[in-house]
């Protein structure tokens, strides 16, 4: 007995732990043996079983390498190192040390305790900046909160106003999302809350391997015109009248505050209040206010509550641009703009390509018969423009001199640099394009003299690429974040067509129902695959996994495999074929096993 | 009743025995008319061991004794060169359902930097135990990740782990990945057992390269002492840096034939100056293999079932028989804690199936010495290794055998444990 606790407390590979059970059973077979003595070895077997599936099970849940880094001094050489937008150094050397770099040239001197990163025929970079985030943040759920007994008056929290939280206080620290943006080539975020009014104060924050390592945990006052539900300020103009009241009641607060310190005799002491305290800085001008502001309409009227307040303003969205471009350029505002683009039209790309667009005719009136056909053509031409002149909002911020930094809040942490490669390919120059992902956020949060290019004495944030950053099939090899290494694997070609989405991916695309026969019953959902910047997307969806996206995603042939997470069962591994619109497979579920699973698919789901 | 009560403290607390009484009265012993089972220069059928100073100071059937020396005759008894546990828990685990007595595995994957050494227990009941067997010398052993820590070699008799420490026998231990499915129990796809055995693969490979890289960095800050050093405090990476400059020898924990296969590969590939496998349940399998490239086994525990349901009942009593004859240099370990007093019928069963008696003694005496590189103090009886030595009266590998008188490094060890204890507390219980 005593040798089978030992097993129990080691946790013995399962030969030994079975050679206990044999010698327990046979000790215990004695000639004159009941049934007992062959039932109590069972009993011992199965929870035997249970601890070795267990082990099995913390085993896998181990941190894949979390072998530590030996030196702070690095060297890259042998690379295309673009120091600053526009200014190259071919088979350049960078040198850096306790995250900080040392030197920045060619035929440099390697220092003898360097590690080196041979980066022969590849592209460095300053890491990129994200100008505004939610990445590590999770959105809170909407809930239905109860109508206060006076709506008109409600608290600060029920009303949306927030501004003595920081993200800071709210970014989890081991977060996923904040990897997948490292590896993205993200080395700083300005990372904002989610919320109404004033969902708090953003933090400039370094995504290092270890962590978030904050720059500045209260770097500006997060401010939108969007107002509280049910209560006031429920509408633009409330919110921009509450706005008033808070800037002007903080001022008066503060004199207050001033003044009783100064002579507390005849004066009521001021009232503590944490939201008044907390604009200060905005009040006082040592804090701008992020003002998330996408169409004209909501620019205009943040440029009209600053002319009336006096506070520093940055834009942040500015998704209208392309309509409001003059008024941008002229406001000489900081902008921080969306990297988010139309959809792709599906229906021109099957097209024969070679016709030119019709143009629209603004002038078109439909002629008595109605012919619809070539309204519907009209109408379509003039999305078209639209969708165009979208495309090249960025390009033609450019040409109005407008300096602006990038945000990724709108699109997937993926799709950012792919985004802003569709915009080079509009029309905007790669400088433009470098300095919106790099130094022109870094001047905007004002952290231009640490970060943003990679002249010596500022932080050792770079990004290698196997191909200049902005071409179709560029990828993200290394990124360092203040001098800590992150490697980044080589993705498996999707479809063995240089990263290119095949016809072999775009059969995939589209609305797949299954109906998994769980332990707990039949459990239905859907996946939902689309090609996305040259690769396969999805989202799994069913009452078991809420609303998962689809990882490793590796398709050969008719094969397709994929992963994803869920609450309650861990990661859940898919492996299936697919047949015309059937697939036949199976999920794998941790501890539990294969389960057979067919899908097929759903309404929406043809190309 | 007086007796009783006093037994019953000595059951009650559990390390009431003293760990050796010396008795010597000088500090030279002769132990005469000896039978010497020598191991390295073969049997004196009649002779003198003279110890002096803990150390041996002459062997052979002509010794001068001289004057004042405590002398024994041990007519008609065998003197052995005390044996040799090659992978245990002795000293790091007392008892084995509580977890608070438990010292050998710690947390974390890469531990590489911890001592199994620092946690020996000199006290442990367990270590008169097992001497009073013949088994003088144990590798105490950490067990856990990837890199569990350093183990070492402990002599049976000291009140410090320093003094029970064989100079010159720290080994770092390596867990090798684990590559297969761990059995029926292992639920996991095809796929996610590739992916764990890649990580883990890599996860050993990045600290191998790291290892290197700071024994390189550490002689560059050598060469050039003004250079601002950048290095990081990184003990994990220190610790392995020996290794890598082939200064400590490794110690891989390997059992299964494609697991070893691969660890002979990477071995060789990472030009491992002095490995060791440890384990080798399926070492038979791939034995020519193992000789070719001259990696020394440690075998066991022997007396286990096969690994595999297919096999004949008796691999693991012929492994290291199998491996021998293959060419491989085999030790012996139990992988035990209070058991390790039955490394001779361990080794005794390898005997039988094919080892043979001789190369089983060596197998838990000069063997081990060598592998581990301490053949200077150990594994053997010749002049100037320390005097760890037995005296039976036939061959230890037998049960009926019984062991006379224990000697470490020099010291008369008590024949005294806690069994002797029990044993004469109930002989003489009043009711």
């Amino acid at each position: 007995m005593r040798d089978l606790r030992t097993s129990f407390a080691c946790l013995e590979p399962l030969p030994a732990v079975i050679s206990v059970i044999h010698q327990t059973s046979r000790y215990m077979r004695a000639p004159d043996q009941g049934i007992l003595p062959y039932t109590v070895p069972l009993l011992l077997l199965a929870l035997l079983l249970a601890v070795g599936s267990r082990e099995a099970a913390a085993q896998r849940t181990t941190a894949p390498n979390d072998v530590p880094e030996v030196t702070r001094s690095y060297a890259i050489q042998g690379a295309t190192i673009t120091v600053a937008p526009g200014q190259t150094i071919e088979n350049g050397t960078i040198v850096f040390r306790d995250g900080v770099i040392v030197a920045v040239g060619s035929n440099l001197a390697i220092p003898a305790d360097a590690n080196v990163v041979e980066a022969d025929s590849m592209f460095v970079y300053p890491a990129f900046i994200d100008g505004l985030s939610h990445v590590g943040i999770t959105e809170p759920k909407n809930e239905n909160q109860p109508r206060p007994p006076d709506p008109g008056n409600p608290e600060y929290a029920r009303a949306g106003i927030q501004p003595d939280r920081s993200a800071a206080d709210l970014i989890e620290t081991d977060a996923s999302a904040l990897a997948k943006h490292r590896e993205a080539g993200f080395a700083v975020a300005n990372i904002v809350p989610y919320g109404r009014m004033l969902p708090g104060y953003s933090a400039v924050t370094s995504l290092t391997p270890a962590g978030p390592a904050y720059m500045n945990p209260s770097a500006g006052l997060y401010t939108k015109l969007q107002g509280a539900r049910g209560v006031y300020p429920g509408t633009p103009v409330g919110v921009m009248a509450k706005l008033r009241q808070l800037f002007r009641v903080s001022a008066q607060h503060q004199e207050w505050a001033a003044a009783y310190e100064a002579d507390p005799a005849n004066l009521m002491h001021p009232p503590g209040d944490a939201v008044l305290e907390a604009l200060q800085p905005v009040v006082k001008k040592e804090a701008p206010v992020l003002f998330h502001a996408n169409s004209a309409l909501e620019v205009q009227r943040a440029m009209r509550l600053q002319d009336d307040l006096g506070f520093d303003l940055v834009i942040a969205g500015a998704k209208q641009a392309p309509e409001m471009v003059s008024l941008l350029a002229e406001s000489g505002l900081p902008i921080i703009y969306s990297v988010e683009l139309p959809k792709e039209d599906k229906k021109k790309s099957d097209a024969d390509s070679t016709t030119a667009p019709p143009s629209y005719n603004s002038a078109f009136k439909s002629n008595d018969e109605g012919d619809i056909e070539a309204e519907r053509e009209n109408l379509e031409a003039r999305r078209a423009e639209t969708r165009q002149r979208y495309m090249e909002g960025a390009a033609a911020l450019e040409k109005a001199g407008v300096a602006f930094g990038f945000t990724g809040v709108d699109v997937k942490t993926a799709d950012i640099v792919a985004n802003v490669r569709k915009m080079v390919a509009a029309g905007l120059s790669e400088d433009a394009a470098l300095a919106g992902l790099t130094i022109n956020n870094a001047r905007i949060l004002g952290i231009d003299r640490s970060v943003g290019t990679l002249e010596p004495g500022k932080l050792a944030n770079i990004v290698i690429t196997t191909a200049p950053v902005f071409e179709k099939d560029s990828a993200i090899r290394h990124v360092f974040v203040n001098g800590h290494p992150t490697e980044v694997e080589a993705k498996k070609a999707k479809t063995g067509n240089g990263g290119e989405a095949g016809p072999e991916a775009e059969a995939f695309a589209g609305v797949w129902r299954f109906l998994v026969d769980s332990p707990d019953g039949p459990i239905p959902g859907r996946f939902e695959l689309e090609v996305s910047g040259g690769s396969l997307e999805g989202t799994a969806s069913s009452s078991a996994s809420g609303d998962a996206d689809l990882q490793d995603i590796e398709i050969d042939g008719d094969d397709i495999s994929f992963t994803f997470q869920t609450p309650d069962w861990g990661e859940i591994r898919v492996t299936a074929t697919r047949s015309d619109d059937r697939w036949n497979g199976q999920l794998n579920v941790q501890g539990v096993g294969d389960i057979p699973f067919t899908a097929r698919r759903g309404p929406g789901g043809a190309r | 009743m007086t007796r009783s009560v006093a037994g019953l403290l000595v059951a009650g607390f559990g390390f009431g025995v003293p760990n050796a009484a010396l008795s010597q009265e000088t500090d030279r012993t002769a132990l005469t008319n000896a039978r010497i089972v020598t191991v390295e220069f073969g049997v004196i059928e009649s002779g003198v061991v003279l110890i002096e100073d803990g150390r041996i100071a002459a062997v052979g059937a002509n010794v001068d004794v001289p004057t004042g020396t405590t002398t024994i005759d041990v007519a008609g008894h065998t003197v052995y060169p005390g044996m040799v546990d090659s992978g245990t828990r002795l000293g790091l685990s007392e008892v084995g359902s509580d977890p608070r007595t438990q010292d050998f595995r710690e947390n974390g994957n890469l531990t590489p930097h911890v001592k199994a050494l620092t946690a020996v227990n000199p006290n442990s009941v367990l270590i008169p135990v097992t001497r009073v067997s013949g088994v003088l010398t144990a590798l105490a052993e950490p067990t856990g990740g990837l890199f569990p820590g350093t183990a070492a070699f402990i002599n049976l008799h000291g009140y410090t782990p320093e003094q029970m420490y064989v100079e010159g026998s720290s080994t770092m231990v390596m867990q090798f990945p684990v590559t297969g499915r761990r059995g029926s129990f292992d639920q996991r796809s095809d796929d996610d057992i590739e992916k764990a055995s890649k990580e883990a693969m890599k996860t050993l490979n990045d600290m191998w390269d790291r290892a290197h890289l700071m024994a390189r960095l550490e002689s560059v800050y050598e060469a050039d002492p003004e250079m601002e050093r950048t290095t990081e405090y990184v003990p994990e990476v220190s610790a392995l840096v020996p290794v890598v400059n082939g200064d400590m020898a490794l110690m891989i924990v390997v059992n299964r034939a494609a697991d070893i296969e691969k660890a002979i590969d990477w071995v060789q590939e990472r030009e491992v100056a002095l490995p060791i496998f440890s384990g080798c349940a399926e070492g038979w399998r791939v034995a020519s293999k193992i000789a070719a490239a001259g990696i020394p086994c440690i075998v066991g525990p022997v007396q286990s079932l096969p690994t595999r349901a297919s096999d004949r009942f008796d691999r693991a009593y012929a492994n290291a028989g199998l491996l021998h004859k293959a060419g491989v240099k085999v030790a012996l370990r139990t992988g035990e804690s209070e058991n390790v007093r039955n490394l001779p019928f361990h080794a005794g069963f390898a005997a039988a199936y094919g080892l043979g008696k001789e190369e089983a003694l060596r197998a838990v005496t000069l063997n081990p010495a060598e592998i581990f590189g301490v053949a200077e103090h150990i594994g053997s009886i010749s002049v100037g290794k320390l005097a760890n030595l037995f005296v039976a009266d036939g061959d230890p590998f037998e049960t009926k055998t019984s062991i006379k008188y224990v000697f470490i490094e020099g010291h008369n060890i008590p024949m005294e444990s806690r069994h002797t204890r029990l044993y004469d507390e109930f002989l003489n219980r009043s009711r």
